[in-house]
């Protein structure tokens, strides 16, 4: 089995802080894989790190089994896509527009999107749901449907990895459902590995090919990675204390396994 | 995937994707391009000197074939070393500060930003009265053009940490190098007297009236090299306008690119300030009228920058040198003319295109 | 998009067309002579030179003065003109004729400037490469000469050197005599005043606490009118300068015996002896002795034209007024004007049978 991101001893601190102290994994190539963990446990720092948005203070990130820090940028931006946080523009591009500069890394400096790239661009809208907005004004359409762009925006870039920030956090109940569901279908349908972080611990029980349980540092020796793997192996009670510190207990329905807080 | 049909109308759509039917935006495009054209043929028919058009076109027409016109050698001098020079120079200095300001908008993501966020014309200014009052055998172009540079370079600098120049803090540095050299050249006016101040007053407002060929050719080619690279470039300005860690996380050199846009549009405003002094509100309002109507899309946005704010310039000049006895400072009548502009526009389109 | 470069590219090459065959220009005239300017400048000048505009009213009067009323195709502002106007009117018939190019806040409108068809124009001109100056010379192409005074001696040797450019040499020389034969009539008397007994001068120009410099007209002008410059006492370096400010308290340290005021619209005399605003000044000796004295009829008291030996006059008669009470001063005016311009004052009525 072949390892799509290899992350190897990645220590990072912030402001003196230790955010990330040695963290290893490996993820499968074309898995859909959930980190969770509460506020401040870095997270959002390794989708980064592995983005090479943020440099390490130490360790090495591989995609498909090549160093990120080796690839000039345009092509890590061909093998890695990102989907920030909530994100926005003070300018009112139409989707269309702000999808299409996914294909930057395909189009050489002194040159504009070309016919090619923009029938790719369509066509990740019409994959994404959102064709109907292309003309739209980025700026006057809800939170959510921003979040499905920004997705549009990474797949157009044909990445091996895609990397999502908290995609359900401006969503309603259905969209959460819906995008999450979308994102295993996309991973399946075109085999990218997805790494994303979640807030909620079902979602990533429901939506999970594995599962990374992290928690935050409080004492020396601690280490990230509270447990790793397939889901219901991961998200037990009690590696839910280690990174929470809340009790929780498992309730069965249907056959799947749901997290209740006590 | 598509029939033939919808493939040819995504197309077209993926090529101006607007707002506007497709054949009223080409329309409305090929139309702002163009009007450099008669705003250059009205303009030149537009002065103190009595001269009419049939005139006019008789002594191009001599000075093209090498035939005597027949008229007076000063009917020459009028058109060819006092108007043309003053028309082209104002299409120059609108075009040049347009471009600037449409980049300078795209890389810091603000309505507010003009080419002189970063300190340009401070510096401009104080390099000006530096060579009109200390150092007189300095030309004042030159003391004009170092100084802006030396302005934004020491912005831009002041703002670089590790490697990185944060958006935040080049506004930050610009304000201050803004300051300080608005308070060096305070010193300067103090001290000097009153004729040399006279001089440093109306340069900082800005006029066209000591056009001539040498000012033309002395700003033509940075502001030409600096327009060919902006438009070479300016799709990456939408990447760049996203955010930068969104267009970091599409591949794009960000610091790189953030440097050649700075650095082209600072040399292309810079060239026209040493020349023409500050003139201000061109490099504010063009962009921003055009974005209203067409859109932010820096591909359509720069050219047509470039075009409306040669137009909008020359036509504000001839206003300037034609309307009155007197030659008013053409930077007075730009914000004069310019604001109500403006504020309709403001009005009309709800939040100016800025969300 | 292409079409929007090569539309570009298609509009730089018209302009550069334009602009290259407007360098092949250049016209060889007549004879020319050689004269040097105020700021010691060389310049040729077609002779005689029958087109002269004057941006400078001052300079203006020396023109006229040596015969020269045919010789002026254009005229700048005028200070005061329902004064002055007159005055001109009456010299020369053709006065209302002329080109005026006005010159607000030092901008030229060179359209209006080549409608008098120049062939040398006359400007003020405090700075070697003046914008003005610069633009006039290359799109006119035609040489200025730059106006500078700083000493009575600067003003004969400008009536010489006008006389030499319009060929009335023989009369030039008669203006520099009248100039010095009035200048005489006050010389003679206060060369003899012992240096202790000469009164100590402020000079107080609009600024009021800018005054007279060791170096200029002014200053001269009370050294001749027999007191003595304040500024001779000051240590302060800036006392060289032509217009340099000094504090309050260094003015009560001065001392002056006699406060001279330009012509001030908005003060007179009374308003320093009595004014509540000049609290500070009640301990100057000029104030306690009430010899506070003002330029009350700028266009006598004019000491940058041929008429300043007036100026040197009235001034003696108010700073040693004992010396000079038999000077007729109505009848010195009258006389000056005939000499100079033929007609008499007030009133400019024409003198009859005078050279």
């Amino acid at each position: 089995m072949k390892a799509g991101v290899r992350i190897e001893e990645i220590s990072m601190s912030y402001g003196g802080s230790r955010i990330l102290d040695s963290v290893s994994l490996s993820i499968r190539k074309g898995s859909v894989v959930t980190m969770v963990g509460p506020n401040g446990c870095g997270k959002t720092t390794l989708l980064k790190i592995i983005n090479r948005l943020l440099k390490p203070d130490r360790g090495q990130v591989y995609v498909d089994g090549r160093p990120v820090t080796s690839m000039p940028a345009h092509q890590l931006a061909r093998i890695v896509g990102y989907v920030p946080q909530g994100h926005k523009t003070s300018f009112p591009f139409t989707v269309r527009e702000v999808v299409v500069t996914g294909r930057m890394p395909y189009i050489p400096a002194f040159s504009s999107p070309r016919r090619n790239d923009l029938e790719k661009a369509d066509q990740v809208l019409e994959l994404t749901g959102i064709d109907r907005l292309a003309d739209r004004a980025y700026t006057r359409i809800s939170g959510g449907e921003r979040q499905l762009v920004m997705i549009a925006r990474a797949l157009v870039q044909e990445p091996a990895v895609l990397l999502l920030d908290e995609p359900t956090s401006y969503l309603d109940f259905k969209n959460q459902v819906q995008t999450l569901k979308m994102i295993g279908e996309i991973s399946r349908a075109r085999g990218v590995t997805v790494i994303m972080t979640l807030h909620d611990p079902n979602h990533a029980l429901m939506f999970s090919d594995d599962v990374v349980l992290l928690r935050r540092l409080c004492s020396v020796g601690d280490a990230n990675v509270v447990a790793s793997g397939l889901p219901h192996s991961v998200m037990t009670p009690e590696n839910i204390r280690a990174a929470y510190g809340v009790e929780v207990e498992t309730v069965e329905v249907r056959g799947r396994r749901l997290l209740m807080p006590l | 995937m598509y029939s033939g049909f919808d493939r040819w109308a995504k197309l077209q759509r993926g090529l101006f994707p607007s707002r506007f039917p497709f054949s009223r935006k080409r329309f409305l495009i090929a139309l702002c391009l163009l009007l450099p054209l008669p705003a250059f043929l009205l303009s030149m028919n537009v002065g103190t000197y009595p001269l009419s058009a049939f005139q006019l076109v008789e002594i191009v027409a001599a000075r093209l074939t090498g035939h005597e016109s027949g008229l007076p050698q000063v009917y020459d001098t009028v058109i060819f070393n006092i108007r043309l020079p003053r028309v082209l120079l104002a299409m120059l200095v609108g075009a040049a500060l347009s471009i600037s300001g449409a980049t300078l908008q795209g890389i810091f993501r603000n309505p507010l930003v003009s080419p002189f966020i970063l300190g340009l014309s401070s510096g401009a200014a104080f390099g000006a009265a530096l060579a009109i009052a200390i150092f007189p055998e300095v030309p004042i172009q030159l003391g004009a053009f170092a100084f802006s540079l030396l302005a934004v370079g020491s912005a831009y600098m002041m703002a670089r940490r590790k490697g990185e120049v944060p958006i935040i803090s080049l506004v930050l540095a610009g304000v201050i190098v803004s300051s300080v050299f608005g308070a060096l050249l305070a010193v300067i006016q103090f001290a000097v007297d009153a004729r040399s101040l006279q001089s440093i007053v109306y340069w900082n407002m800005g006029t066209l009236s000591t056009a001539s060929w040498s000012k033309f050719y002395q700003a033509a080619p940075w502001v030409l090299a600096g327009c060919l690279i902006l438009l070479a470039l300016r799709w990456r300005l939408n990447v760049l306008a996203l955010g930068e860690e969104e267009a970091r996380s599409v591949g794009m050199n960000l610091e790189l690119y953030k440097f050649v846009f700075i650095v082209s549009s600072t040399l292309v405003a810079s060239a026209v300030v040493s020349v023409a002094g500050i003139i201000g509100l061109v490099g504010l309002i063009v962009p921003h009228m055009v974005r209203m109507v067409f859109g932010p899309d820096h591909r359509i946005l720069l050219p047509i920058s470039v075009t409306v704010g040669a137009s909008f310039l020359v036509l504000v000049d001839d206003v300037a040198r034609a309307a009155f006895s007197f030659e008013v400072p053409v930077g007075i009548i730009t914000t004069l003319l310019g604001a109500p502009v403006f504020v309709y526009l403001l009005r009309k389109t709800r939040a100016g295109g800025w969300e | 998009m292409r079409t929007i470069i090569s539309f570009m590219m298609a509009v730089c090459v018209i302009f550069a067309f334009f602009a290259f065959s407007a360098t092949a220009n250049g016209g060889s005239e007549n004879k020319t002579i050689q004269v040097t300017d105020d700021r010691g400048r060389t310049i040729e000048v077609p002779y005689p030179c029958e087109r002269i505009v004057f941006l400078v009213e001052n300079a203006m009067n020396t023109m006229y003065a040596v015969d020269g009323a045919d010789n002026i195709s254009g005229i700048g502002d005028i200070w005061m003109p329902e004064q002055r106007e007159p005055l001109f009117k009456a010299i020369d018939p053709n006065f209302d004729s002329k080109v005026r190019i006005s010159k607000e806040g030092g901008m030229v409108n060179m359209e209006t400037l080549a409608k008098a068809d120049p062939q040398l124009v006359v400007l003020w001109s405090a700075d070697w490469d003046d914008d003005v100056t610069q633009a006039i010379e290359e799109n006119l192409n035609v040489p200025t000469y730059g106006v500078f005074i700083d000493s009575t001696s600067d003003l004969q040797r400008q009536a010489e050197v006008f006389g030499q450019i319009i060929d009335r040499e023989k009369r030039a020389a008669e203006v520099v005599n009248i100039m010095k034969l009035y200048e005489k009539k006050v010389t003679d008397d206060t060369s003899t005043i012992p240096q202790e007994e000469k009164p100590k001068v402020y000079w107080m120009w609009g600024d009021i606490l800018g005054t007279a410099g060791l170096k200029s007209t002014a200053n001269e002008l009370i050294e001749k009118a027999g007191g003595v410059n304040v500024m001779q006492l000051w240590t302060n370096e800036t006392r060289t300068l032509e217009h340099p400010t000094l504090n309050l308290e260094t003015l009560v340290q001065l001392n002056p015996d006699v406060i001279y005021m330009w012509f001030n619209t908005n003060l007179d005399p009374e308003d320093i002896v009595n004014g509540k605003d000049f609290e500070g000044w009640k301990d100057i000796n000029a104030v306690k002795n009430g010899r506070v004295y003002e330029v009350e009829n700028p266009l006598i008291f004019d000491f940058h034209t041929p008429r300043y030996p007036l100026a040197l006059m009235i001034m003696a008669k108010d700073i040693n007024p004992d010396k000079f009470q038999d000077l007729d001063l109505d009848a010195e005016i009258d006389n000056m004007f005939v000499d100079l311009y033929q007609v008499h004052y007030p009133g400019f009525e024409a003198a009859s049978g005078s050279a």
